[in-house]
């Protein structure tokens, strides 16, 4: 053995204590005592479970990163409104355009119109939100041009107009047909009757964020047009976006630029619009991290029935390293580590499943997400290094606490017992 | 001054019926080198004796003395001690199933020397010694009953103890290996006054041993011929 020793020096390190030689000769011993059916019942207890906190924890976080993204990059992160609620004039643009100028944390900012209209194409009528913008500026405040799918996002001509992806499919509208928009607020009377103020514009692109209540009500044409159609004499707001270090303090900017402007404008943050969503959302993670853990818990009662067992069958061993001298705690630590041993590979095993099956889910099209619930329509996953240390953690920590539980029994054990009835 | 002393040692079992009373006041003395044979019929509480003796059980009452030091035997330090300084042998080997025949003699030396070179050379020198070095790889079910105690018997002694104590070690050999286990032992205390404890229900055996004592009615009487 020796000779054996001397020529890895792997082995030599594991040979140094004399603990790991033990487990290393009961996990390899050659009835394959691990692979008995409670070793195995064990071992597919954790696995099980702990690949389903990891898809669990897996979809959970990628919701809530690419909800949080697609928040973040559809809307800007500040909105500045007219303190009477009505419609910023050019005046009190110029003023905002002054003192977002001189903002470090302000990327850039736009005016934007915001009107509810109607569209209509051939036999199909459907409400929308029709959103004037700058679109010829270099940088917007909200992502635009990342989300055109399909034409451009270029609004050249006055009836061009780019279309939400699910409006689009509603209308059974694409690219070059020409739609027709209408607003009862702008109706005006002439000798003729009531006319009723339409618009007809020209699809040029197709808007997708992934956010289902975006895609599904958007519809963009240049500034101008909307100001014209809506008679909206000036701006609905002004839209400001923020450099990634500052998008998380934007509630705290939103509040100090209302008292630096002395209350002029109603000043709101993306936080303002979806915070609640976000701490539920944060609340729901951790609501489903608890339940599933309970899976491990349950789980790991397979532990004390594999170490219960394991302890009764290795009972005459035990016996006999008793008699020879081996201390209780030497003995209780062998069946822990083997134990833990045994349970880390699993849990190891349990997150590369779960890794597997999440990267499966998120890739396939059976299952998809209602959009108008869930806001999102596809299956977004995301990893991350404290999810996966949380998980493995917890699922250690488990194991350890059942593991104490069978191995109290070693100290019980009578040597003089089991030297006489075996 | 004694190696191993009893004074007046009294152990009983509870039962369903009673208290029942096996050691009823035992007092021995065994001299370093010597080798003690204990006889008895069957129940009469040989191996329990032998069991309190190697620290294994606790008694009622009575004093257990080891060079004239009372041994407490709930101390902490008590399983160290009985790994140092005490060496078992038993009727049926009691081998670890999954360790090596060099394995299981350097088991009591792992933790005594706390090396596994150093445990694994001792246990080697005793293989030699024994003649068994070719059979240090086989596990106990690759060797023959004989083979299977004489292990036992090298485990007993690879951490040199002052003591060895044998419960009918050659109970479950046929005559041969008997024979050849019994020169191994008287051996071992020529060369190397090794002390032995032995348990037996062989009255030939016991009588060809320097000191045998005989167990009745849970009290010990040293024999004479």
């Amino acid at each position: 053995m020796i000779d054996k020793i001397n020529r890895s020096h792997f082995y030599n390190l594991i040979m140094k204590s004399i603990k790991g030689f033990f487990i290393k000769k009961y996990i390899r011993s050659p009835k394959r005592e691990w692979l008995r059916y409670d070793s195995v019942f064990m071992i597919v207890g954790l696995i099980i479970s702990v690949a389903t906190l990891t898809i669990a924890l897996a979809i959970f976080e990628g919701y809530e990163t690419v909800l949080k993204d697609t928040i973040i990059g559809a809307n800007s992160h500040i909105y500045f409104f007219d303190d009477r609620d009505g419609a910023m004039n050019e005046a009190k643009k110029e003023r905002a355009g002054e003192f977002l100028d001189n903002k470090d944390e302000v990327v850039s900012y736009a005016p934007v119109v915001i009107s509810q209209a109607m569209v209509t194409y051939g036999d199909r009528l459907h409400g929308c939100i029709l959103r004037g913008i700058e679109w010829q500026k270099d940088e917007l405040p909200v992502e635009y041009y990342r989300f055109i799918s399909e034409g451009t996002g270029a609004l050249h001509n006055a009836n061009d107009a780019v279309l939400g992806f699910n409006l689009a499919r509603k209308l059974n509208a694409s690219l070059g047909d020409t739609i027709t928009i209408s607003t009862p607020l702008a109706t005006s009377v002439t000798p003729l009757g009531i006319r009723q103020n339409n618009l007809q514009l020209r699809v040029v692109g197709i808007y997708r964020s992934g956010m289902h209540e975006y895609d599904s009500n958007y519809l963009f044409v240049d500034l101008e047009t909307a100001q014209a159609f809506t008679q909206i004499s000036g701006y609905s707001m002004i839209e400001v976006k923020l450099s990634s270090d500052h998008i998380d303090r934007a509630d705290y900017l939103s509040y100090l630029w209302r008292h630096e402007l002395d209350g002029a404008y109603h000043i709101s943050s993306w936080i303002d619009f979806n915070e609640y969503l976000f701490s539920l959302l944060e609340m729901e993670k951790w609501v489903i991290f608890i339940i599933f853990s309970f899976l491990v818990l349950v789980a790991s009662f397979n532990v004390i029935s594999s170490v219960s067992t394991s302890i009764m069958e290795k009972r005459r061993d035990l016996g006999i390293l008793k008699a020879i001298g081996y201390p209780n705690s030497f003995l209780k630590n062998l069946f822990l580590q083997r134990s833990l041993i045994l349970a880390f590979i699993s849990i190891v095993l349990g997150i590369i499943i779960g890794m597997g099956i999440a990267v499966i889910l998120a890739n396939q099209t059976l299952l998809l997400l209602q959009g108008d619930v869930y806001f999102l329509d596809s299956i977004n996953i995301r990893f991350n290094l404290f999810n996966t240390t949380v998980v493995l953690a917890v699922a250690l920590l488990i194991t350890f606490l059942t593991t104490l539980i069978p191995i109290k029994s070693i100290t019980r054990l009578n040597v003089t017992e089991i030297l006489r009835n075996n | 001054m004694y190696l191993l002393e009893t004074i007046n040692l009294k152990k009983s079992y509870r039962e369903a019926k009673g208290k029942l009373e096996v050691l009823r006041g035992i007092d021995l003395q065994i001299e370093e080198g010597d080798i003690v044979a204990i006889t008895g019929d069957s129940g009469s509480g040989k191996s329990t004796l032998l069991h309190l003796l190697g620290l294994l059980d606790s008694f009622d009452s009575g004093v257990i003395k080891y060079f004239g030091e009372t041994i407490d035997i709930k101390g902490k330090q008590i399983s160290e001690f009985r790994n140092r300084k005490i060496g078992f042998v038993f009727q049926f080997h009691y081998l670890l199933e999954d360790f090596t025949a060099e394995e299981n003699i350097a088991m009591p030396a792992l933790l005594a020397e706390k090396s596994f070179k150093r445990s694994i050379e001792k246990a080697r020198d005793l293989l030699r010694y024994f003649d068994l070095f070719d059979r240090k790889d086989h596990y106990p079910n690759e060797l023959s009953g004989g083979e299977q105690q004489r292990v036992a018997v090298a485990r007993a002694l690879v951490n040199e103890p002052d003591i060895v104590l044998a419960d009918e070690p050659t109970g479950n050999l046929d005559e041969r290996h008997s024979e050849e286990l019994l020169n191994l032992i008287t051996d071992l205390n020529k060369e190397r006054r090794q002390t032995f404890v032995l348990v037996t229900h062989n009255k030939e055996i016991a009588t060809s041993m320097p000191t045998h004592y005989h167990l009745e009615d849970g009290l010990l009487h040293k024999y004479k011929e």
